[in-house]
């Protein structure tokens, strides 16, 4: 081997990445991630739809009280709060060919939104779904205890407290998903942010 | 930060993308890869104390995960990174001519190596001295010694297995 003729060699050869569309490429990030936030609110959309008919049927069928109902308000609701949400974060999205800080900027803004959104899932999914169960499993308990509050409370806590548990357990599953996959996701943004944003005061 | 990071050490990258590679394409997806994974590793890179020996870490890890990956991975993806080629900085035509071709054979060896081996030898081309090549690939400088010089008598068989003048 002639080290000193292939080092030469090697080292006169020199190759560039084309700026032009080095953007488009780091959207990819973006796009993958978009991908499972949609899928995810297709998931949650289709099933919270998907469900009403089920719950029409079953309320027809078992000649359930007036609180079975209260669901399908719940049920449009969560489906609706989704795609409302979606359209609008849909509209903020920049061009395919936008600036790399641009679509930088945008993802954290997105990142930021999800975690906005799991943090606040509470107010918005298990609060709104949870409570007409609640109220549900409680009016038949009523309906079975003649009317003694001990017998309500006995007769309602099994129920409850297992709607109670999968509900806890749905909300600490999205504040784990939030703490291990989105918050580590928004500091590499903001780090990548800050950095094109030096770039971008140092050509000035 | 990140445009001068690719600004200068996009040739380090690209040289090892080709060198890991068997087609364009695939050179191109590397590319691709590698700077996502700088992209991913930006707050880390900005506390390292040495930026070179950091760029070939991740270049050279990604590198190797890539081709353990490779059947496994999925084609088609878009889009892809544009890479030129810039002129070889030879005194005169024919000159250059004769390194392309010494190169394009040089890759060809390379490529043959077992991946350990590959990346010391694509150090050891880029000029780097056995301490910066033994921080990025985490070995002690006698073994990087020991097995470069190895690796060197396996290029060098290649290399007259390719037909170097």
């Amino acid at each position: 081997m002639c080290p000193d003729k292939f080092e030469a060699a090697w080292q006169s050869h020199n190759w560039r990445i084309n700026p032009d569309n080095l953007a488009e490429a780091m959207q990819q990030l973006d796009r993958s991630f978009n991908k499972t936030i949609f899928w995810r609110d297709a998931r949650e959309i289709g099933v919270s739809l998907a469900l009403i008919p089920v719950w029409i049927s079953l309320g027809v069928a078992t000649s359930s009280p007036w609180t079975w109902w209260l669901e399908i308000p719940a049920l449009v609701w969560v489906a609706g709060f989704m795609f409302v949400d979606r359209r609008r974060q849909q509209r903020a999205a920049p061009a395919a060919g936008a600036a790399l800080r641009v679509a930088v900027e945008h993802s954290l803004s997105q990142v930021e939104h999800q975690i906005w959104l799991l943090r606040n899932i509470l107010w918005w999914y298990l609060l709104p779904l949870g409570i007409p169960l609640l109220l549900f499993f409680v009016h038949l308990a009523a309906e079975r205890s003649d009317s003694s509050p001990w017998l309500i409370v006995v007769n309602a806590s099994g129920p409850a407290v297992a709607v109670t548990c999968v509900f806890g357990f749905i909300y600490w599953l999205n504040q784990f998903a939030v703490r291990k996959q989105l918050e580590p996701l928004r500091e590499r943004l903001q780090a990548a942010f800050a950095a094109l944003e030096e770039d971008e005061t140092a050509a000035k | 930060m990140f445009s001068a990071w690719v600004r200068q050490n996009g040739n380090a990258v690209l040289k090892i993308a080709r060198a890991y590679t068997n087609s364009p394409e695939d050179c191109q997806d590397l590319v691709q890869e590698i700077l996502l994974q700088v992209w991913r590793s930006l707050p880390k890179f900005r506390s390292e104390a040495s930026v070179p020996t950091w760029c070939y870490r991740v270049a050279l890890n990604t590198a190797l995960t890539w081709r353990r990956n490779e059947r496994r991975r999925a084609t088609g993806r878009a889009p892809r990174i544009d890479v030129e080629s810039l002129s070889f900085a030879g005194p005169d035509s024919s000159m250059q001519a004769a390194d392309r071709d010494l190169v394009e054979r040089l890759y060809a060896a390379i490529r043959t190596l077992p991946e350990t081996d590959a990346a010391l030898v694509l150090l050891s081309l880029d000029g780097l001295s056995y301490q910066q090549m033994a921080d990025v690939l985490g070995m002690s400088e006698s073994n990087v010694g020991v097995k470069l010089h190895r690796a060197r008598q396996v290029l060098a068989e290649q290399m007259r297995g390719l037909d170097v003048p």
